[in-house]
């Protein structure tokens, strides 16, 4: 899987699929030399040609049959992933994120380094010795008492039903009495109770790769040498992932083990309930979490002499905002486009006071109604502050993010002779608004290319400021934020808004953002079926996302995943 | 990829009868490992490595001594190492081959730790800003030097960050490709996190105080005893993994087997071991690269660890460094970009001299604690160097290299200053590895790739 630098050929394949994405050829021919250029030239080919092709949908034989949704093979847990499966296997414990890898598609290939393994044995005995050091929490969680350290029926049920969780699977016997045996050999070397036994084997059952890793292997399928069926667990947990974005209930272990989950109708049935519960949030927002990387904002760093509003919390709470904001549109209001024209704000006081709210706002946060200024997710402060400096704002940052977050299309870098940075204001000297630094990029015909797709997005947003404010004036200067997306012309943020709510790169692009989310990995071209069917779906449905996640698990393509991938001797 | 067989430790699964059988204080005993016993039987004093990395170079073609061979004489640069001179080899004029085809930095850094090529996932081929997602080809030279020396040290390879280490541009650091801000690369996107507070590092080191030579508390000998129930785990599993997968789960198992030595190790601690105190956290960056040398060190004589990786900034420098007022309040702007846009001025050089100053401290901490004959630094082999030859242009020419230390007597013409012309830089890593004993023909990759170590200062 992994290939020297420019070796893969698969960027910008979900635009030339499609055809419906605008042709942006001088962007790419303008950064010549580049390795990596080859696999955006080619695709820039496949857009400008695909217009027709796309709708007609006259590509579609060539398409592989079966189709399938992706590689088997392991995808560790996110760390937000691991929080949510500790607390659904063991109930009320503090549990926090451990983990690397943030994103759906990192956490699919990235590795645990030793740090890592530390990270995760430590959290795996501090979360056990919570519960099973509690009279109370452990007679809840195991409903029995063990009275004997070996051989006791209490041990070994409870090792197979917390592990049956964990693992998101029924342990085999050889599992079940590994486990059992580690309890046993424990209590005797600390002298301890059975409790105590059971709390060390818990705390391996949390750190087993059966746990941190969820299995996604397949099973063969006579006469289709190419792909592999994922069996009932394995597709139980790809569900719950997708709707939750967390481990298995016993309701849908139960409906693995009793086949439901391998006819339609079944499958059908256990998504439903999935989707109405209010956990679905937790999935349909992780889709654009992912997407936007919103988890940074977890650790937003912001120079406070020039943004004294920055707190080492507001970070936190802008990420709050988001994620209510989006599960109210995507899931309350069922449609994707009142995501950039939404009023609705979720603040606590620290955000209310960024904001310029009148009126009190306590530290519990609240759903306030916002100005017209800030209609629409790109006007708030997350993702204004995480595309910006530390100090100061960059249009050709938040523009990159519009492209590629909500637009997914693919900017390269400036060429490695360039300087990418503007200087941080000093206060000093000559003052010049961002649209006046970044002239260059606009007369230069080699930066053109790129940054006449990024900065009139940007420049539309530059009154926020890097934490997200508003002002008025840059530096004493006036702030022009009319600009252009593709040709359509808007006046100012909210204006651009609109623009994307109706551009047909933004639904595509939730489609891609869905399924990244879901499969753990870029879109490969026998998957364009699958894609494309998604897209038509969320458009036929006036944008529900709902109904595009329904439309995925109930595609055959969800159920298998394909042999090979394995080509790597590196 | 370093691969141990399964340890299967001796256990005695009682199940008579169901009554519990009492283990007996031998049967723990039979668990230990037995790390410490080769100073006890007299063998050689351990070597050990460390890589000193600082972000964007020096001043190339300004830095080396006027003269060669023994007796050289402290460029104004290289001022900062003047006391300790006569332990550091300076190797000038070589110059490292990267490709050109990406961000000057992150090839460097790719370059002379790893000896190879930037590799890249093809799932972030196209991703604009793609440099934030490239990763060594390789296990970076710490990593190998660690395989060779660590042994059951119970810190195999003990990594430190100083100044705050780099973060994307995109505000995400939610990205595999992690060489524009790690250094320590056990396999292509791995990497050993820094630790970044000198209290913590303390803590992980003595927070249970000095070895003693004792067998660990019970506590950890049932831990070790959960992971052998992990990798057997992964053994079931691994049979069904692809070549990729397998080569993940290989590499979290090693993680797995570093932390079962950690649990069981009973380290016998050298002579100079003494506990030393909490130093907190220094808000002078000096100052604090230099507590986190002296725990560095301590643990060194103490054997709990026989490698490190110190990255005092990232590739590129893209931080402040407030010691010597380059900060962005004052100059409105990062080291990384100032120097770009002002050359090597008089701000420039008191940094890149300043790099070099740090880098001394860390070889005198070595010094000051005794080993046999002489001090731990001469039984050390420890590589300075950057991401770039210089950062104001990028130049990869006359590439900075420093090599501490006596490794133990493979490294026996300390002192000296050789000038190569145009040669490989990757020929100094390769150097390190021969004088700590790693049995390393050819190091690097590609155009990398070299089997002539630096013979002039070799043994």
């Amino acid at each position: 899987m992994i290939g020297r630098r420019g070796n893969g050929a698969l960027a910008l394949l979900g635009l030339a699929l499609l055809g419906h994405a605008l042709a942006i050829p001088a962007c790419y021919e303008g950064a010549s030399g580049r390795a990596g250029d080859t696999a955006t030239g080619g695709a820039t080919d496949g857009m400008s040609a695909g217009d027709d092709e796309g709708d007609s949908g006259s590509d579609g034989g060539e398409m592989l049959e079966p189709l399938a949704s992706g590689p088997a093979g392991l995808r560790l847990l996110t760390p937000t992933q691991y929080a949510n499966s500790v607390l659904d296997v063991l109930g009320d414990v503090a549990a926090a994120p451990v983990g690397q890898w943030r994103s759906s598609i990192a956490a699919a290939q990235g590795g645990v380094s030793p740090a890592g393994v530390e990270d995760y044995e430590n959290a795996a005995h501090e979360i056990s010795a919570q519960i099973f050091s509690d009279p109370v929490q452990r007679a809840a969680l195991t409903g029995c008492t063990p009275e004997h350290v070996q051989g006791d029926p209490c041990v070994a049920q409870v090792v197979a039903s917390i592990g049956r969780r964990a693992w998101r699977r029924p342990l085999t016997d050889d599992e079940a009495e590994r486990y059992t045996t580690v309890a046993f050999d424990v209590a005797t070397m600390l002298q301890g109770d059975a409790w105590l036994g059971l709390q060390y084997a818990v705390a391996g059952i949390l750190q087993s790769p059966s746990f941190l890793y969820r299995v996604e292997l397949g099973t063969p399928i006579e006469g289709d040498p190419d792909h592999l069926r994922l069996d009932a667990y394995e597709l139980g947990s790809r569900l719950s992932y997708l709707a939750w974005n967390s481990t298995p209930d016993d309701a849908l272990l139960d409906a693995a083990a009793a086949g439901e989950l391998d006819d339609p109708e079944g499958l059908k049935a256990q998504i439903d309930r999935l989707l109405e519960s209010p956990r679905a949030r937790d999935g349909a927002v992780q889709v654009f979490v992912d997407a936007f990387d919103l988890d940074a904002l977890y650790s937003l760093q912001k120079d406070a002499a020039l943004l004294p509003a920055f707190t080492p919390t507001i970070g936190p709470a802008m990420r709050e905002e988001l994620v209510q904001v989006i599960g109210a549109t995507v899931l309350d209001e069922r449609d994707l486009r009142r995501l950039f024209d939404t009023p609705a704000g979720y603040v606590d006081a620290e955000l209310a006071a960024l904001y310029g709210l009148p009126g009190e706002v306590g530290t519990e946060p609240m759903v306030v109604t916002l100005p017209e200024t800030r209609h629409g997710i790109l006007t708030r402060a997350g993702i204004l502050a995480i595309h910006s400096g530390e100090a100061s704002t960059s249009p050709t940052k938040r523009g990159l993010a519009v492209r590629r977050a909500i637009m997914c299309q693919q900017i390269p870098p400036p060429p490695p002779d360039v300087e990418a940075e503007l200087p941080e204001p000093t206060g000093e000297g000559e003052h010049l608004t961002k649209r006046q630094q970044l002239e260059m990029h606009a007369t230069n015909p080699t930066c053109a290319a790129c940054h006449n797709l990024t900065d009139p997005i940007g420049l539309s947003l530059e009154h926020f400021d890097a934490l997200g404010g508003w002002r008025e004036t840059d530096q004493g200067l006036a702030i022009d934020p009319s600009g252009d997306l593709d040709g359509m012309p808007f006046a100012d943020a909210s204006e651009l808004g609109s623009r994307l709510a109706e551009h047909p790169a933004v639904a595509e692009c939730v489609i891609f953002n869905l399924y990244r989310y879901a499969v753990g990995h870029v879109e490969q071209p026998d998957e364009a079926e699958t894609i494309e069917m998604l897209v038509e779906t969320l458009e036929s449905s006036d944008y529900d996302l709902r109904a595009a996640i329904e439309a995925l698990v109930t595609a055959e393509s969800f159920r298998l995943v394909s042999v090979g991938g394995e080509e790597d001797g590196e | 990829m370093r691969i141990r067989p399964l340890k299967r430790r001796t256990f005695l699964r009682g199940m008579a009868g169901g009554t519990s059988v009492a283990l007996a204080l031998p049967i723990l005993e039979a668990m230990l490992n037995d790390h410490g016993t080769a100073l006890a039987g007299g063998d050689a004093l351990p070597r050990r490595f460390g890589v000193w990395f600082w972000g964007n170079g020096t001043h190339p073609g300004n830095w080396a001594p006027a003269s060669t061979g023994a007796g050289w004489v402290p460029s104004d640069l290289l001022m900062g190492i003047a006391a300790v001179k006569d332990w550091i080899n300076v190797i000038s004029g070589a110059a490292l081959p990267v490709p050109g085809l990406n961000n000057p930095h992150v090839e460097g850094a790719i370059g002379i730790l790893a000896g190879g090529n930037p590799l890249l996932h093809e799932s972030y081929s196209g991703q604009g800003d793609d440099w934030n997602f490239l990763t060594v080809p390789t296990p970076s030279v710490d990593e190998v030097a660690a395989d060779h020396l660590a042994g059951d040290a119970p810190f195999r390879n003990l990594t430190v960050a100083v100044t705050p280490v780099h973060t994307s541009d995109a505000g995400s650091t939610n990205h595999p490709g992690t060489a524009i801000s790690y250094i320590s690369h056990p396999a292509p996107y791995v990497f050993n996190p820094p630790i970044q507070d000198p209290s913590e590092l303390f803590a992980a080191l003595f927070g249970a105080g000095i070895p003693t030579g004792e067998a660990p508390p019970a506590e950890s000998l049932a831990r070790a005893r959960v992971l052998d129930a992990i990798l057997e785990d992964a053994s079931t599993l691994e049979g069904r993994l692809g070549a990729s997968d397998k080569q993940r789960l290989d590499q979290h198992l090693e993680g797995i087997y570093q932390l079962q030595n950690r649990l069981t190790a009973i380290v016998q601690p050298g002579e100079a071991c003494a506990m030393l105190p909490d130093p907190g956290n220094p808000t002078s960056e000096r100052e604090r690269a230099g507590v986190m040398g002296q725990l560095i060190a301590m643990a060194w004589a103490c054997d709990l660890s026989r490698v490190m990786t110190l990255e005092f900034s990232s590739p590129a420098s893209h931080v402040d460094y407030p010691d010597i007022g380059i900060a962005s309040a004052g100059l409105g702007t990062s080291f990384h970009e100032y120097e770009h846009q002002n050359g090597y001025n008089g701000t420039v050089l008191t940094a890149l001299r300043y790099f070099v100053e740090v880098f001394g401290d860390f070889v005198a901490a070595l010094q000051a604690l005794p080993e046999g004959a002489g001090t731990l630094l001469d039984n050390s082999c420890i590589l300075g160097t950057s991401d770039v030859a210089g950062g104001w242009d990028h130049a990869f020419n006359d590439f900075p290299l420093l090599v501490a230390g006596r490794a133990g007597g493979a490294l026996a013409h300390p002192g000296v200053h050789v000038a190569l012309s145009g040669d490989s830089a990757s020929r100094v890593p390769l150097t390190c590895l021969r004088a700590i004993g790693a049995p390393v023909e050819t190091w690097g990759t590609d155009q990398f790739a070299t089997n002539a170590a630096i013979t002039e200062i070799l043994a």
